[in-house]
């Protein structure tokens, strides 16, 4: 989820808190004013380029791409509840309302691939300074920090089982049957340690007094966090903005 | 003044519940010496607070349970994993707290736990031993009054150990405050301050208040001594016993201490080479670790173990070995046949077997039979059955090849033992070990000796990184020392003129059978147990 690498290049967190509510919301609370959708869109490529470089765009794509181009062939051609508009050698069919439907779907997955590259290229750090900054409560602040760190765990655990369940002779390179059935021995193994760590953090965490009594993050933190004040005056100024540009665009 | 008076019940043999009453004062150093499968982490829990089913005796309301932080036994759990550095996670240690670490107690724990050049280091991407004294500095941030320790000094490596326990005795003086250990196995030179207590926990009783020269007499068998002898354990519980009783263990100590000694002959063998390994070049690229290897071979029928100290590229080297992390440059050849680097992890596999540290990684089958045949089904799955041998390898570990027990039942020493039975009984005859003593107990360590040697005597071959130097001294014929990623010129130590075959003669008996009093009792001067 957060990226720890240092060669990320560090946005402020409330900016990446605003662009992320912002066009989530936007992009699924929406289906007809579909410009707002494409804003939301170019804002979040936009801050995502702008900070991490063109490198981003090229992962927006090759998220984002293949499944877009499977929804525009599903809809587009091949879903008969969409009429259709034109039709070709008395088989093919071009469904104009279904490729429209389509390119709305493809939208909004690009929304979100750009949000959580966002999201992954903000230190978290920043994310809990930024947090503490306006007032969120240090148990909430607990358990966003940790549910952060669990997926970026969990993530990482799965790593380690593949490694292991391929050092044990299973081969993951071979059919895609081979595969499906090679499944259970991935996901067994990463659901149970995964949680058997869980378990036990959680319980030495809880045994140390974490977030019954506050939490006090490390002056660095506060420090090298960029533009918290900025992030702050953008978080009052987003509704209004939000507000003007949905009603310009519609 | 006393810091804590607890009782705790302990599940002991058949299904009994005998209470273990212990008091702690200040600077005292508790190390708590037991088999795996006694309960050792329960009782560490209950005496933490944290299990308070076990805790026999609650506190009254009027008196003050004193902090105690408690260092489990995989120490990475006692990382918040919140911060992105090791120093934000040690701040964090009295952050959660509300309050701030002072700056002067921060650097107290940086230069005596030796972690100026962790500070700026993911915690996720240390060692094993580095991750044991970072989270070292983060319970000890807080000034606990009591820490207690579950078997968690065994990751390090012997110096590190030492250096550790050498910095907790400055800790204790300095803070007045309580150390209790548990532990699979202690040595004499475990002891680094004079208010140390031993006490041995087995299934019938515990052990406690023994002369010291008993205790050094006993040494890391002291735990196999009294579970064998139930009748004698139980005269002694509790710190009861007689100085008649005392001079009678100690004795019978010494008698079993009695082993042949060691053969030399062995050590003269030839060996044909199996794998070899020429010009590994090895460079981890988030932190520009580089590991270089110019030349390691591995002979059919011979174990080497690879030693170092804690980040020196011990596990590294054996994951190049496994194809686990790569690229690496090199020339690596398996009874001849070059095995290029970019072979597939499965294919590799058939030629070289790696058993992860974790097992918990590995595990996935429903019952230890299926568990035990796994790597087998995926590698030969054309062979099965069971040989003489493997039968044999497998009563040394302590499994039974039909048993339908599920694998996630067992405790982590015997479900670490079950990934290594499955490796060797997968018929791949060259073989990596991570840390295979990790968590296991001397009983354990003698079986898995003896497993070692079977599968070597039938062709194998193993590599296994280990910091339990006497084990390697039992069960390795050659050692590889690796330090800040250079292999250092080969050398036989005095401690490996003992060769591996003696292993069960040291004992003078089979090590399966050690635990049975009747071995004790045939070697006489005996107490009849009841």
């Amino acid at each position: 989820m957060h990226n720890s690498d240092d060669k990320s290049c560090s946005i402020p967190a409330g900016a990446a808190l605003i662009w992320t509510i912002g066009t989530m919301a936007t992009g699924a609370a929406i289906s007809g004013p579909r410009a707002s959708a494409w804003l939301a869109l170019l804002t979040c490529a936009a801050a995502a380029v702008l900070t991490n470089g063109v490198g981003v765009l090229a992962t927006i794509c090759r998220v984002t791409l293949p499944l877009a181009a499977g929804l525009l062939v599903v809809h587009g051609v091949v879903n008969p509840s969409f009429p259709s508009t034109v039709t070709w050698f008395g088989w093919f069919h071009l469904r104009e309302s279904g490729l429209s439907y389509a390119v709305t779907l493809s939208g909004r997955l690009c929304i979100i691939a750009a949000g959580l590259l966002l999201w992954r290229y903000t230190k978290r750090t920043h994310v809990l300074a930024f947090f503490q900054s306006i007032g969120i409560p240090t148990r909430a602040l607990c358990m966003l920090a940790i549910a952060g760190t669990s997926l970026s765990l969990f993530a990482s655990r799965g790593r380690a089982v593949q490694l292991a369940q391929q050092a044990r002779g299973l081969d993951l390179k071979a059919t895609l049957l081979a595969r499906f059935v090679a499944l259970p021995r991935l996901v067994v193994p990463v659901v149970t340690a995964s949680l058997i760590d869980a378990e036990h953090r959680g319980v030495l965490m809880e045994h140390r007094g974490f977030g019954r009594q506050g939490l006090v993050l490390p002056d660095r933190w506060t420090a090298t966090a960029p533009a918290t004040t900025v992030s702050k005056v953008l978080i009052a100024l987003l509704p209004p903005i939000a507000a003007v540009a949905v009603r310009c665009l519609q | 003044m006393t810091l804590l008076t607890t009782t705790i019940n302990l599940a002991g043999a058949g299904g009994q519940v005998f209470p273990w009453e212990l008091r702690v004062q200040p600077g005292e150093w508790h190390v708590v010496v037991a088999r795996s499968g006694t309960g050792k982490s329960s009782a560490a829990l209950a005496l933490a607070g944290i299990d308070t089913q076990r805790d026999g005796a609650a506190l009254p309301e009027s008196s003050r349970r004193p902090m105690i932080a408690m260092l489990p036994t995989q120490s990475i759990w006692a990382v918040s994993l919140i911060g992105e550095t090791t120093e934000d996670e040690i701040e964090l240690g009295v952050g959660v707290t509300g309050a701030r670490l002072p700056a002067a107690w921060k650097q107290w724990l940086i230069q005596k736990l030796e972690l100026q050049h962790l500070l700026s280091r993911d915690v996720r991407t240390l060692s094993g031993g580095e991750i044991v004294r970072v989270a070292l500095a983060i319970l000890l941030a807080r000034k606990p009054e009591i820490l207690v320790i579950d078997q968690t000094l065994d990751a390090c490596d012997p110096d590190a150990r030492r250096q550790l326990r050498k910095t907790l005795a400055e800790w204790l003086q300095l803070t007045n405050a309580a150390i209790v250990e548990f532990a699979t196995s202690w040595r004499d030179q475990d002891v680094t301050t004079t208010d140390s207590r031993l006490i041995v926990l087995t299934k019938h009783g515990y052990v406690t208040g023994l002369p010291a020269q008993v205790w050094k007499t006993l040494g890391d068998s002291a735990s196999d001594f009294f579970e064998g002898l139930p009748g004698l354990a139980a005269q002694v519980t509790a710190g009861k016993a007689s100085a008649d009783l005392s001079v009678t263990i100690d004795a019978l100590a010494r008698k079993l201490a009695q082993v042949p000694p060691a053969r030399t002959d062995d050590l003269k063998r030839n060996y044909e080479t199996s794998l070899l390994l020429e010009n590994l070049d090895f460079v981890y690229e988030s932190s520009n670790f580089r590991l270089l290897v110019e030349h390691l071979a591995l002979g059919t029928g011979e174990c080497t173990a690879v030693v170092g100290p804690n980040g020196a590229g011990k596990t590294t080297l054996l994951r190049c070995l496994g194809n686990l992390i790569g690229p690496w440059r090199g020339h690596r050849a398996v009874h001849g046949a070059v095995l290029p680097a970019d072979v597939p992890l499965h294919r590799v596999a058939q030629a070289v077997l790696y058993a992860f540290q974790n097992p918990d990684d590995e595990i996935y089958r429903g019952s230890v039979h299926d568990e035990l045949f796994e790597c087998r089904r995926n590698l030969r799955p054309q062979e099965d059955g069971i040989s003489p041998i493997e039968q044999l390898i497998l009563e040394d570990l302590g499994f039974d090849p039909m048993s339908s027990e599920p694998p996630f039942s067992l405790s982590l020493s015997r479900r670490r033992l079950l990934i290594i039975a499955s490796t060797l009984l997968a018929r791949t005859r060259i073989v990596l070990l991570d840390e295979p003593t990790a968590w296991l107990d001397p009983l354990q360590k003698r079986g898995l000796g003896c497993a070692l040697r079977r599968f070597l005597g039938i062709g194998g071959t193993i590599l296994m990184v280990s910091h339990d130097l006497d084990f390697i001294g039992r069960s390795a014929d050659r050692v590889v020392t690796i330090n800040n990623g250079r292999q250092l010129p080969e050398t036989v130590s005095e401690m490996l003129q003992t060769p591996a075959a003696v292993l069960a003669e040291r004992a003078g008996i089979s090590p399966m059978l050690w635990k049975e009093s009747d071995c004790l009792r045939a070697l006489g001067a005996v107490p009849r147990s009841s």
